[in-house]
Formats: C-alpha cells, structure tokens, sequence
C-alpha cells in the first residue's frame, strides 16, 4: 500500500481535518482508508470526541482543567500588595 | 441583569477575591507552572487595573479580565519558544505508534463508554487533568488554544510564530497522546459497567 494509506498517514490526515479544509485528494484519501481500516475508524471518532469535550466544556464556563493546586493565600496577598502600589 | 458591575473594579482586593482564582486555573491550565500562573494572573490585574477605563462593560469583568489573561500567556509561550526548537519533543517517536509499514501498534478500538456522558462527570476531568499533564509542554500549549480557546489554527502560529505545518504535528501528537491516555484510563473496555 501507499504511504499515504498508512494508518500513521490517515491519523495525521485526520487529525489535520481538525485544523484545516483538506484538499479534495486528502478528503478521498482518508475516506478510503477509514472504510477500509476499523482501528483508523475509532481514532477518528475519539480523537474528535476529544477535541469536542474540551470545547464544550470551554463554552459552559470551564475554560480549564481541574488543578492540582490553588492559589494559596500567600499568593493572595502578594498579588493584594503589588495590586495596591502599581494601582 | 450583569453581576459583574465595574464598580468592583475600583477595589483591587475584591477584584482579588473576585477573580483570582479563576484566572489562577486558567493560567495553570495553559502554563502548568505554578509561578508562572501567578505571575500572569499578577500581571494581568496589574494591567488591568491601570486600563480600568477601557472596560466598557459590554461584556461581563470576568470575560474581560480572561481576555487580557490570555495575552499575557500567549506573550509567556512565545517568549520561552524562541529559545527552543518550535517542535522538540525528544520522547515523540513514529515507531513507538506504528509499524514500519504504517499500522498502528496498539490498535485504537471501540471505547467502553459514551464520551457525552462523561463531560458532566467531575472524576473524569481529573482523569482529563492527568492525561493532559502527560502532554510534553508545546503540545498541550498549542492544543489549548485551539480546543478550550478555540483560536483558529492561523492566529496560533501567528501568534507563537509557527509554521502551520509544525502546529499540525504538535495538535496531532498531542490529539494522539491524548487519546492513547484516555482509551487506556477512562474509556478502558474493562471500566464499562
């Protein structure tokens, strides 16, 4: 098979159809290989559920992950005191 | 009715109390270091306090505020990206995702479970949080601000001057590494109840 029907060519086809219009040879390309190819078929699917969670969860008032760490009250206060003489 | 009145605005502490630690995480998110969050939350009310004037209150102070924040950050990344090569990433190696004739080595297959109905799910975001950890530091810059900002792929090479061609890798290691973290953890077959 052609490189451009590699598994490792059509994730980045379609990882790429995330990020731009691809050219019509692109598109058929990818096409192909995903009717042919089940695993290329679920990479697909998930990687743009991902890209999906991470923007719904954006657009509902999260534009964040979970953190491991807060800011703590010495930050705070730092930020207070610099805040009161740069005002 | 807008909750975020400007008037706040005239006392640095509440804004403090107000909005800190929201900015705080949103830095965190895009930057990871906790000294660099800080210092961009610092200078982003710092800057905000002194252009109080231009906050017309079309959109709420937070909006603002997270506006200004992701200047600040963009300013951080491009900063420490001059002095690296845009797409280093010494643990990235095509062999240890395909084979030599291109097939994946760990075949991507069906999740056990429905992403929708993970995203209400606070325990999977911690899942998220881990994984995202995992994600070598331009690549999980690059893939915030394209999928939590969601700013256009020019504006991102725009603004961190790279080449649209290096940003598709970055967002497709990225996308890939993310994916492989996932299935593994979350979506695992073997979770599904």
């Amino acid at each position: 098979m052609s490189a451009i029907f590699s598994c490792n060519a059509a994730s980045r086809l379609a990882s790429e159809a995330q990020d731009h219009p691809l050219s019509l040879r692109q598109r058929i390309a990818l096409r192909i290989h995903t009717s042919m190819c089940s695993a290329c078929r679920q990479y697909v699917k998930q990687i743009v559920a991902i890209d999906r969670l991470f923007r719904t969860r954006a657009r509902s008032g999260n534009p964040d992950l979970p953190t491991s760490s807060n800011l703590d009250a010495a930050a705070k206060e730092r930020i207070r005191k610099r805040l009161r003489q740069g005002g | 009715m807008n909750m975020d009145s400007p008037t706040v605005a005239s006392d640095p502490d509440a804004w403090v109390d107000a909005h800190a630690e929201a900015l705080f995480r949103y830095a965190l998110t895009r930057l990871r270091r906790r000294e660099d969050a800080e210092d961009a939350v610092q200078e982003t009310l710092l800057a905000a306090l002194q252009a109080k004037r231009d906050f017309r209150g079309d959109s709420s102070e937070r909006t603002w505020l997270i506006g200004i924040l992701r200047h600040k950050i963009v300013d951080r990344i491009r900063v420490t990206s001059r002095c690296e090569a845009s797409i280093d990433d010494p643990d990235w190696n095509d062999a240890d995702w395909w084979e030599g004739n291109g097939h994946w080595r760990n075949m991507p297959t069906a999740w056990g479970g429905d992403p929708q109905a993970a995203s209400d799910n606070g325990e999977f975001w911690q899942q998220v949080r881990k994984c995202f950890a995992e994600l070598p530091e331009r690549q999980a810059q690059v893939f915030a601000l394209r999928n939590l900002d969601e700013r256009s792929a020019e504006d991102i090479c725009q603004d961190l001057g790279l080449t649209p061609t290096n940003l598709w890798v970055l967002l497709h290691r990225a996308r890939t590494r993310l994916r492989e973290c996932l299935a593994g953890s979350w979506f695992a077959p073997e979770r599904t109840p």
